[in-house]
């Protein structure tokens, strides 16, 4: 008896329009979003509608919403540690610009202890982070 | 005379390793990248006091408390800080702004009067202790 023979598979024909529209995707979210360096503390900053562009490779200090401090990539435990570190960082570099990023609950005071120990560090100038407000 | 048939051309490559990349780089991007655009307010961090003595005219003060904002000594919603700042930009566009911050009171707070400050177009702007401010 004679069978016909089974149609030959062409699974690739339908595909490409599929990987069309992965690749734009893929280059969307590439060009559009930004990678982030992984933060050691949580932090959520405020909003804001005004602001200036944020400076290359500043000095991080971050402080969260119960008051904890980091520097760059890590926790520091109180602002002895801080200021040690801040100073060491400023010796190496004095212009180097400083960015603070504290969270929108964070207590002002908290802020302007992080301030003062800047200012005793030798940083007149520094950064402070919000998110841009739509 | 008998002609060959052309033989049917196919892939030499196998589309589906290629897609399984791009998919993986998708999902990457997708999950790593962040839409989130920040910008920073330039905060001077001044010396205690030193600041201030050069000047001869009386700079604005902003207190934020707790409660809310209150300049000369009586309270201001926070609806109405944005007119108050451009009222006093109007008056005299290089006045120095001093953000007194108190203790309790939450970054938002202050982040929302500098965001004030800056619509307003005031540039001379400080963020104080609330006892610097004497």
């Amino acid at each position: 008896m004679k069978l016909p023979q089974p149609p030959r598979r062409e699974p690739e024909e339908n595909v490409i329009p599929m990987i069309n529209i992965v690749f734009l995707l893929l280059i969307f979210f590439m060009v559009a979003g930004t990678l982030e360096p992984d933060s050691p503390l949580s932090v959520d900053p405020a909003d804001s509608e005004q602001g200036a562009e944020l400076v290359d490779e500043p000095l991080r200090v971050l402080i969260d919403a119960e008051g904890q401090l980091a520097i760059d990539q890590d926790v520091v435990d109180d602002r002895e540690q801080l200021r040690a570190r801040l100073k060491a960082a400023l010796e190496e570099a004095p212009e180097r610009p400083v960015e603070v990023k504290a969270d929108a609950e964070a207590d002002s005071a908290r802020l302007l202890d992080v301030m003062d120990d800047l200012h005793e560090a030798g940083a007149e100038r520094m950064q402070l982070v919000t998110r841009r407000e739509h | 005379m008998r002609i060959e048939e052309a033989p049917r051309r196919r892939r030499l490559v196998s589309l589906t390793p290629l897609i399984d990349v791009v998919f993986i780089l998708l999902i990457f991007f997708m999950l790593a990248s962040t839409f989130v655009e920040w910008q920073a307010f330039g905060v001077d961090a001044p010396a205690e006091g030193a600041a201030e003595q050069e000047r001869d005219q009386e700079p604005l003060r902003l207190y934020v408390t707790v409660e809310g904002y209150r300049m000369d000594d009586e309270s201001v919603a926070e609806e109405a800080l944005r007119g108050r700042l451009e009222e006093a930009y109007a008056a005299d566009a290089e006045r120095r702004l001093l953000v007194i911050a108190a203790e309790g009171a939450p970054v938002r707070a202050v982040i929302r009067a500098l965001d004030g400050a800056a619509a307003a177009g005031l540039e001379d702007v400080a963020v104080l202790r609330e006892e610097e401010s004497g």
